[in-house]
């Protein structure tokens, strides 16, 4: 049934809200509706030139409301199809954007799953969040999004980072150990998941 | 008057001058927190904040400075110094804070309805701003096109289609709830009927309803 194959690619979709990582790009999926929408194009093209040829002759009127009623469908497939593709693809395109901002550095096995474009796409807009965040210096905008309360925490040290130079001299952060160290200075550390706060 | 009535003159005027110029500073930060909650709680994009942002930025960078001056002198004397740097540094922290939120936020919208801000509210935004969404739809473009957009039949191309009675626009949704605070007496009409807004009472209403006295000032989103 015409509908079908996207039907499957919002199913993808929506289980991809519930997953942390994105899975693999549905490549055959999507090229199998884009050529579904092609044939369906066809057959439009097909019905309206069948319609205006008969136009002029004279045929049974009940026919021709069947016909009209197959173009429709046929019309209203086509943009179903596109609206599935494009719900499918913003959805992969908001999380790639999301990945960006959280300025981790993003696995091998993530980048894996995302199609060619994709991975241009991601590249792309890294360049042009960083010229944004180069914009309004005075501020690091990818920094944590949770209101402030202490300017000096206590962090635990998850996974063993090295030196580290603060304003308050150098911590060397071996595993296990803890520490009472400014937020700002850490806070690319904690979001990439080197430093637990306490 | 003689020299010590100008002096005190004087003295007063510019003693004056600095109280002012630290009432308009703290007047910033509440205006800043207003700014960020608005632009948190209504679902539709405000107008830039340029002027505040521009100002806080300034001092911003005043305090960073001073903090990097003062850090550097730390051994010296240092116990006097230490709590004033703290408490520079966390109010530092709390209006980057602000900053970064309400910036963060109102990206998210823009991202969101870049269509729509593009066509109809491109005025809301700082020419920072207008720069990031041109560029940010003109990459998503590049990926819709690229993974499947221009194989498709050239009649569904486009990407801001209205055609067949559904919009694939997304827009804001102006009728959610918003909690209002109001300022000043006011009466609005919802469905026909009146509804009576009182001074320093709370309401949760359509924003639909209020976004008109949001802009004026006469009532404030919470």
């Amino acid at each position: 049934m015409y509908g079908d194959l996207a039907h499957k690619l919002v199913l993808d979709a929506k289980r991809t809200q519930t997953l942390d990582k994105l899975p693999l790009y549905q490549d055959t999926l999507v090229r199998s509706i884009v050529r579904e929408t092609r044939d369906l194009q066809k057959e439009a093209d097909y019905l309206t030139l069948r319609q205006q040829t008969q136009q002029s002759q004279v045929g049974s009127q009940d026919d021709d409301k069947v016909k009209q009623g197959q173009l429709f469908v046929t019309h209203i497939c086509m943009r179903r199809n596109k609206r599935c593709l494009l719900a499918y693809q913003r959805l992969r395109s908001t999380r790639l954007d999301e990945l960006v901002w959280s300025n981790v550095e993003i696995p091998k096995s993530q980048l894996d799953n995302l199609s060619h474009n994709e991975q241009d796409y991601l590249r792309k807009y890294s360049e042009l969040v960083s010229e944004f965040k180069g914009s309004l210096s005075e501020i690091d905008l990818s920094g944590s999004l949770e209101p402030p309360s202490n300017v000096f925490i206590d962090v635990r040290v998850l996974k063993d980072a090295g030196e580290i130079q603060t304003e308050y001299g150098v911590f060397n952060l071996t595993k296990d150990s803890q520490f009472f160290v400014r937020q700002a200075d850490v806070e690319r550390l904690i979001q990439q998941g080197y430093l637990k706060k306490l | 008057m003689d020299f010590d009535d100008i002096l005190r003159d004087f003295e007063s005027g510019s003693r004056g001058s600095v109280r002012n110029d630290e009432i308009e500073r703290a007047e910033d930060v509440a205006k800043l927190t207003q700014a960020w909650i608005m632009e948190r709680t209504i679902p539709e994009l405000l107008p830039y904040e340029e002027e505040l942002i521009d100002r806080l930025l300034g001092r911003i960078r005043k305090q960073i400075e001073f903090i990097e001056l003062n850090s550097l002198e730390l051994q010296k004397h240092e116990k006097q110094i230490k709590l004033l740097l703290v408490i520079v540094e966390s109010e530092l922290d709390r209006v980057q804070f602000l900053i970064r939120s309400y910036t963060r936020t109102r990206l998210l919208k823009i991202d969101k309805y870049a269509v729509h801000t593009r066509m109809n509210e491109i005025h809301k935004l700082s020419s920072n701003e207008i720069t990031y969404m041109e560029r940010h739809l003109q990459l998503l473009m590049e990926l819709y096109n690229n993974q499947f957009l221009k194989n498709l039949p050239e009649a569904l191309q486009a990407i801001d289609e209205t055609a067949g009675g559904v919009s694939m626009i997304d827009q804001p949704d102006l009728n959610q709830p918003v909690f209002v605070k109001v300022l000043n007496d006011n009466s609005i009409e919802i469905d026909d009927e009146e509804v009576e807004l009182t001074k320093d009472g709370i309401y949760v209403l359509r924003y639909k309803a209020v976004s008109d006295l949001i802009r004026i000032g006469d009532v404030i989103a919470l």
